[in-house]
């Protein structure tokens, strides 16, 4: 029977713009790290990435936050913070972005009730439709290259 | 949650990391200067003074003021044993003493932190 998710998979969070990686094994993440040339750390009970693990949890602004200069104080964990001044993890640049700087267009389609992304990872913000995926949770497939969505949203 | 961070207040505006924070909401007087602490949580701060010094500088003047008063009591009780309604010599200074005290709490309640 055809399965959409391999053995080889990994579950990816992405809570406005913060990437968590849950991978089952650590020959998954090996895998997952050397498919897209990229480091994470350990912050936890996930993987993210550096600059998001060393964000603090509060801002007095004006500060540059992950590479943002913000405008006011706000506190809360990063995702709350991200999300108060609507800021995601741009994962070429690798500092935080305004959401709307994202420029990128994809497509998630629904394959067997499930949602598959278009791209390998999913940049937050990438404009879906007339919105933008923001929050998302699913399972990078290995053999795919592909996401496999459990939810998403603006 | 909330974050706390030391701070410091000075003519009224409330400094944190080398940054003025606008928004903080100073929970006591703010007219002296002071250093204390800064409470965020979410969009929201407050700085709480070290108010200690103000309480501490109050009880000085009581200790201070309440000896004076002592003195001046004692000399006028001293000339009340007659008919004389004459003051004691000594009340001219006795109030001039009373009133500098009373010019330092006056002081002291227009920078209270």
């Amino acid at each position: 029977m055809f399965t959409l998710v391999s053995w080889w998979k990994m579950r990816i969070n992405c809570d406005h713009g913060y990437y968590s990686f849950f991978p089952e094994k650590r020959e998954d993440l090996a895998l997952f790290l050397e498919l897209f040339s990229i480091e994470l750390v350990f912050n936890r009970d996930h993987y993210t990435y550096s600059l998001l693990k060393d964000l603090p949890k509060y801002v007095i602004s004006p500060t540059p936050y992950g590479g943002f200069l913000t405008t006011k104080c706000f506190e809360g964990t990063p995702q709350e913070i991200m999300k108060e001044f609507d800021l995601v993890y741009d994962i070429s640049k690798g500092i935080l972005v305004p959401t709307q700087s994202i420029t990128y267009s994809g497509r998630i389609k629904t394959i067997q009730r499930n949602w598959i992304s278009e791209t390998a990872m999913i940049q937050a913000g990438t404009i879906i439709g007339t919105g933008r995926i923001v929050n998302f949770d699913g399972i990078f497939d290995f053999d795919l290259r592909k996401t496999v969505l459990r939810y998403w949203n603006e | 949650m909330s974050n706390s961070r030391d701070a410091t207040c000075t003519g009224g505006i409330v400094t944190c990391e080398g940054k003025p924070v606008q928004s903080a909401i100073i929970l006591s007087e703010g007219l002296g200067n002071s250093s204390g602490v800064l409470i965020m949580q979410e969009g929201k701060q407050y700085y709480i003074a070290k108010t200690t010094p103000d309480v501490k500088e109050i009880i000085t003047h009581l200790n201070d003021l309440i000896p004076k008063l002592i003195t001046a009591f004692t000399s006028i009780a001293s000339g009340m044993t007659g008919p004389t309604t004459a003051p004691p010599p000594s009340l001219a200074t006795d109030l001039a003493a009373l009133t500098a005290v009373n010019v330092q709490l006056t002081a002291l309640k227009s920078m209270l932190k």
